[in-house]
């Protein structure tokens, strides 16, 4: 990791503040920027970095990042940026004077920087007088500094760690934000005017009077109490209105725009977290319920929110009894299965909860507010009263009811859904169980007609907006909310928002009744009631997070494992902290957390048969991404047209996408954040420097660099890639003069990963020889060594392209002292080695034992791979013993009846990962000497080079 | 006759006496016997500075003053119509009365306007058709033509973190507005009769 001890100590007696308040005012950070130190503040018996990267993973769409983090020395608190948090969060940020502001969809946490105190509002105004103390500071990089786990509890977020990530679920909206949409509700509400209508009094003549009369809609809610009609209810429609609520929503919303209600929807958290995918790869999921909590616990990390809980006994109750549950056979069948139950049956439980809540909150009305048309309230009370003790006088009964009603109703199309974008169908379901499972509201459909419903329902809603505002109100003003304050809060707010469109129901069809009076309105109440309908469903969703809202000034349940009491969220060990991985490229790439990525074939991933088993990808296989994690765990990241070569930068992996079978490729980039992939045309993928990526046209001809965030493309050389060292790039020009270059005159020249500072840093003497039948010279293999670089050139000849010998040059970084190291007299072998004196190793051409291609990075030898080390020592990684369970033959040699090709051979870290590619001989594909291969079978070795164990990762 | 003229004096004085106990029964009973008494003061001044900034627009204070004055940031909106009515509004507020369940109402006259007998008149009602609703009403009422109405309501005090708020009733609501609510209901009334 490269921690200096030295600096650990210097940065342990640095006078740095511990308190947020000092640092602000100090306007010093915690140490010295971009520097790495140790620490072992905080949690004792580890050493750690102050600073570094943490991996925070996105518990929903699986996405990480790398997030950069200071740690207090003093008090070991972690602080990160405040755009990193809100990134985690799903928060955007903004700073307005001394005030930072972040907001997730109205939900608000504003950090007043001044007074190192937070305070927690939506759209309609604080959500609490809760002040937190915030401490921050301004980071010689000029990022505000706020403390990471605080800052993500203010915004709700739940986290654990997961191996060596802190899996992290925000949630898109919680009642805060359903909140947001209660003025504009409240001012459109439903008024008798807008059921009644324009049209008799057009057909009277007093359209002045109308005038006047609609201008209802124009009072504020809180000037004008609209409550009518002595006379006008009875207790027997009164009690078929209040009915109507528990009828399931998808019925009385019959015709709803499904894609327009899909859309409003759009931003509701998917209602399971990632799982299909990753668990698809595990070969060990268990194949009954009994032993599932334990193996997701393991894999998937622990249930954020009750609704992902297992334990429910009604969950397992559900899973006994399904029969189609129990045939299945497979073990991800099972475990997905087990999941939508538990979050169908929760959203079962939450939904007839609240219908039984929305009855008391209207038996316990206020009714000081209607001082005309008093009775007509009390009667309303006092039916939601008796409907709620006939309810509650069931007992026990209900969510056994519930349960089985979900079975019978649910059948098997719950186990067949999918987690993601389901939430209506399964939300609808859920309320069809739920209602069904109170008979008295079954016996109580008895609907009058809509007109005098709907009347019913308008001063019901009235009812609800006062009671509603008043619950609302005291709800704020609260110094820290209980579960039972927002149960409550919750009940009340839904009960308005779905006594409103049923109002809006009712009011569409009475006016469908009558179709003149219609026209032009029909568009404008559907999408009332559509928002109501969308509202009540997001509303109803919205009390998965409800733990996540409890929250205490002093942040006395910052760290909590109930998840019923409050949100899950772990404390963060030091020790997770990591050095950025600088990035790199290959076909197998690492993270800064040690995480791998690769691709993983399958039959289809490339061309069945080729010339020499050069088997080129297929243009459109799609392919799997995965991520392997230090421990072995592996995973889907996701599933694109890729293959080959991999780049890594951050949270952004590029990759290369085939588009035709003759080598062609282009560019693409992958957020492992949100999974997006963008196209940056055509090239090929070759290195990392400088934070940026460095490719090539598909010819290799010409040098890109590519900014990572924003994708441009910049020029920054003509000639052919060789390597990156120290961030800068080194590459061979074209040599104008075709004779010289046939003849040994190569040219090194290097450049800034920007483009900056191009150099030519030597010319070779065209002297190796004739030229004759001869290729153009080129750079072969490449050491750097302290302030030298070495490299070898020559050309290849001959239809098998064999290497006819060359020098070794040796050229000093800045250009200067340029000379042969070795070859000055007989030619060399490309392959030579630098020893620590700065002597060159290396051999007489005419003893090579292979020829190696320009700048790779192995050779196959007698059944052995070596790969080139950085002195230039080729080292012997892969025996043929280790992949002796693909085939019977040794790599690289391809014989008349088989050959076993090498995809690739790359070393990282201490292991040594290598793709063969087995194939037999085609005869009829061949061409002249050189035999065609039909693969048969290929696999994906790791080697430990600590313990020689090999490790089959896959086989396609 | 001395006698008898000593004993009128004494009856005089006597019935003076019960006069000015009556008196102070009544006053108590009236005032401070109903147990208002200095938050009863206190409540009538809440209560007409809410129907002195009603009367002025000023709507952060009628939302600062206003009982549950709405979930939200958001001041009440007094612009169009309650402007109108609003401005024209003469009110006197009695002391307070404390209520059996321990809260205060405070008798209040609200001369305004009477919309139900304006939307009745037929010249208001032409007027009306032929331009801007609130325009026409804005000059009805500054013509002196608009009929009013005293509303005689009961306002209700209840208090909100220590302080005395004034609770919208529909009461309250319909006085406020020159009778709107009355108005709404009748034409509810009205419209459903021809519905049905």
């Amino acid at each position: 990791m490269g921690v200096s001890l030295l600096l650990a100590l210097v940065l342990a007696l640095a006078p740095v503040n511990a308190a947020g308040a000092e640092l602000a005012e100090s306007g010093a950070g915690i140490g010295a920027g971009g520097q790495t130190g140790a620490t072992d503040s905080g949690q004792a018996g580890a050493t750690t970095l102050d600073r570094g990267y943490l991996t925070f993973s996105d518990a929903y769409t699986g996405g990480s990042r790398e997030v950069y983090v200071e740690v207090d020395p003093h008090s070991g608190e972690i602080f990160a940026g405040a755009d990193s948090i809100g990134a985690i969060s799903g928060a955007s940020v903004n700073q307005e004077g001394d005030q930072l502001i972040f907001d997730r969809g109205g939900y608000q946490a504003r950090v007043d920087l001044e007074g190192q105190t937070a305070m927690l509002y939506n759209q309609a105004g604080a959500v609490s007088r809760q002040v937190f103390d915030l401490p921050s500071y301004t980071g010689e990089d000029g990022v505000t500094y706020l403390p990471l786990e605080k800052s993500l509890y203010l915004l709700n977020v739940g986290w654990q760690i997961l191996g060596q990530k802190v899996l992290a679920e925000a949630p898109s909206e919680t009642f805060w934000n359903t909140l947001n949409e209660f003025e504009a509700l409240v001012w459109e509400r439903p008024m008798l005017c807008d059921l009644l209508g324009e049209g008799y009094l057009e057909q009277l003549g007093n359209s002045a009077k109308y005038t006047l009369w609609a201008l209802a809609d124009d009072l504020d809610y809180r000037l004008f109490v609209p409550f009518f009609g002595e006379g006008w209810i009875e207790d027997e429609r009164c009690r078929d209105a209040l009915y109507s609520l528990g009828v399931n929503d998808a019925e009385a919303m019959e015709g709803t725009d499904t894609e327009t209600l899909e859309s409003q929807l759009a931003g509701l958290a998917g209602d399971l977290r990632v799982f299909n995918e990753n668990m698809a790869t595990a070969t060990d999921i268990p194949k009954n319920f009994s032993d599932l909590s334990g193996f997701l616990a393991e894999n998937m990390g622990k249930p954020f929110t009750p609704w992902e809980s297992l334990q429910n006994p009604d969950v397992a109750k559900l899973m006994a009894k399904n029969k189609e549950f129990t045939a299945a056979a497979d073990g991800f069948a099972l475990a997905s299965a087990a999941l939508n139950v538990a979050d169908a049956v929760s959203r079962v439980r939450q939904w007839s909860d609240s219908y039984l809540g929305q009855l008391r909150v209207l038996g316990q009305a206020r009714i000081e507010r209607f001082t005309e048309g008093k009775d007509q309230v009390r009667r309303i009370v006092r039916v939601a009263q008796d409907a709620y003790e006939d309810s509650q006088n069931r007992g026990e009964q209900v969510m056994e009811e519930v349960a089985t009603e979900v079975r019978d109703l649910l059948g098997t199309k719950i186990f067949e859904l999918t987690p993601v974008g389901k939430v209506v169908n399964i939300y609808n379901l859920a309320v069809a169980a739920a209602s069904a499972s109170f008979p008295a509201l079954q016996d109580g459909l008895e609907m009058g007609d809509d007109a005098y419903e709907g009347r019913m329902l308008i001063n019901i809603g009235t009812v609800a907006t006062y009671q509603c505002s008043d619950q609302l109100n005291a709800l704020t003003s609260l110094d820290g909310m209980t579960a039972e304050d927002l149960e409550v809060s919750r009940d009340t707010y839904l009960l308005m928002v779905r006594a409103y469109t049923r109002a809006w129901d009712k009011i569409l069809r009475v006016k469908e009744q009558d179709g003149y009076r219609y026209e032009g309105e029909k568009e404008e109440l559907e999408a009332r009631r559509l928002q109501g309908y969308a509202l009540s469903i997001r509303i109803n969703e919205s009390a998965r997070y409800d733990n996540t809202l409890l929250l205490e000034e002093d942040y006395g349940n910052l760290y909590n494992s109930d998840i019923e009491s409050g949100g899950l969220r772990e404390q963060i060990p030091l020790s997770l902290i990591h050095e950025l991985s600088a990035g790199m490229a290959g076909n197998v790439v690492e993270a800064g957390d040690g995480t791998l990525y690769y691709w993983e074939y399958q039959a289809g991933s490339f061309e069945a048969q080729a010339v020499l088993g050069n088997y080129q990808p297929v243009p459109g296989a799609v392919n799997r991404l995965m991520a392997r994690t230090p421990s072995g765990e592996a995973s889907v990241v996701t599933e694109a047209e890729g293959s080959g070569t991999l780049a890594l930068v951050g949270d952004l992996l590029f990759f290369e996408k085939p588009v035709d079978n003759i080598g062609n490729t282009e560019i693409c980039r992958l957020s492992l954040e949100d999974m997006s992939i963008r196209n940056l045309g055509a090239g090929k993928l070759q290195a990392v420097a400088g934070g940026r990526v460095i490719c090539t046209d598909t010819y290799e001809t010409q040098i890109d660099s590519i900014e990572p965030e924003d994708g441009t493309r910049t020029r920054i050389g003509e000639g052919a890639f060789l390597a990156v060292s120290e961030d800068l790039v080194y590459y061979q020009p074209p040599e104008s003069d075709a004779t010289a270059a046939s003849r040994g005159q190569v040219t090194l020249a290097v450049v800034g990963s920007d483009g900056s500072d191009p150099r030519i840093l030597c010319t070779t003497a065209p002297d190796i020889s004739d030229g004759a039948f001869m290729g153009s010279a080129c750079i072969v293999r490449m050491v750097f060594q302290g302030e030298d670089i070495y490299f070898s050139y020559g050309s290849y000849a001959g239809t098998g392209m064999f290497f006819q010998g060359g020098r070794i040059m040796r050229v000093k970084k800045d250009g200067s002292q340029a000379e042969v190291a070795a070859g000055a007299g007989e030619l060399q072998d490309a392959i030579f080695t630098v020893r620590e004196d700065g002597t060159v190793e290396s051999h007489s051409n005419l003893d090579a034992t292979v020829s190696v291609f320009p700048m790779d990075p192995y050779y196959a030898y007698n059944g052995s791979i070596y790969v080139f080390g950085e002195d230039g020592t080729a080292e012997e990684l892969v025996a043929q013993a280790d992949y002796a369970s693909l085939a019977p033959i040794p790599c690289g040699v391809w014989s008349l009846d088989a050959g076993l090709g090498i995809g690739y051979a790359e070393r990282v870290g201490d292991s040594v990962y290598f793709l063969l590619d087995y194939g037999v001989a085609a005869p009829t594909g061949s061409v002249g000497w050189r035999t065609a291969y039909t693969r048969t079978s290929s696999a994906l070795f790791r080697k430990d080079l600590a313990t020689g164990q090999v490790e089959t990762l896959y086989t396609y | 006759m001395k006698r008898k003229k000593k004993n009128g004096w004494l009856w005089l004085v006597l019935l003076l006496l019960l006069l000015a106990a009556v008196g102070a029964v009544i006053w108590l009973v009236k005032g401070r016997g109903s147990g208002a008494g200095e938050e009863g003061e206190e409540a009538r001044a809440i209560c007409e500075r809410f129907l002195t900034a009603y009367q002025e627009g000023n709507g952060e204070e009628v939302t600062e003053l206003l009982a549950g004055a709405g979930y939200g940031s958001a001041p009440v909106n007094l612009e169009g119509y309650p402007a109108l009515v609003g401005s024209r509004i003469r009110c006197t507020a009695e002391a307070a009365r404390r209520q059996e369940d321990g809260s205060l109402v405070i008798p209040v006259e609200i001369t305004a306007l009477d919309l139900p007998a304006l939307a009745e008149e037929a010249e208001f009602q032409r007027r009306a058709t032929e331009g801007n609703l609130l325009e026409v009403l804005d000059e009805y009422l500054e013509e002196g033509k608009a009929p009013e109405t005293v509303y005689e309501v009961s306002v209700q005090m209840i208090q909100e973190n220590g302080e005395w708020k004034v609770l919208m009733d529909n009461t309250l609501s319909n006085a406020l507005l020159g009778g709107y609510g009355t108005f709404y209901i009748q034409m509810a009334e009205e419209m459903a009769g021809e519905q049905k």
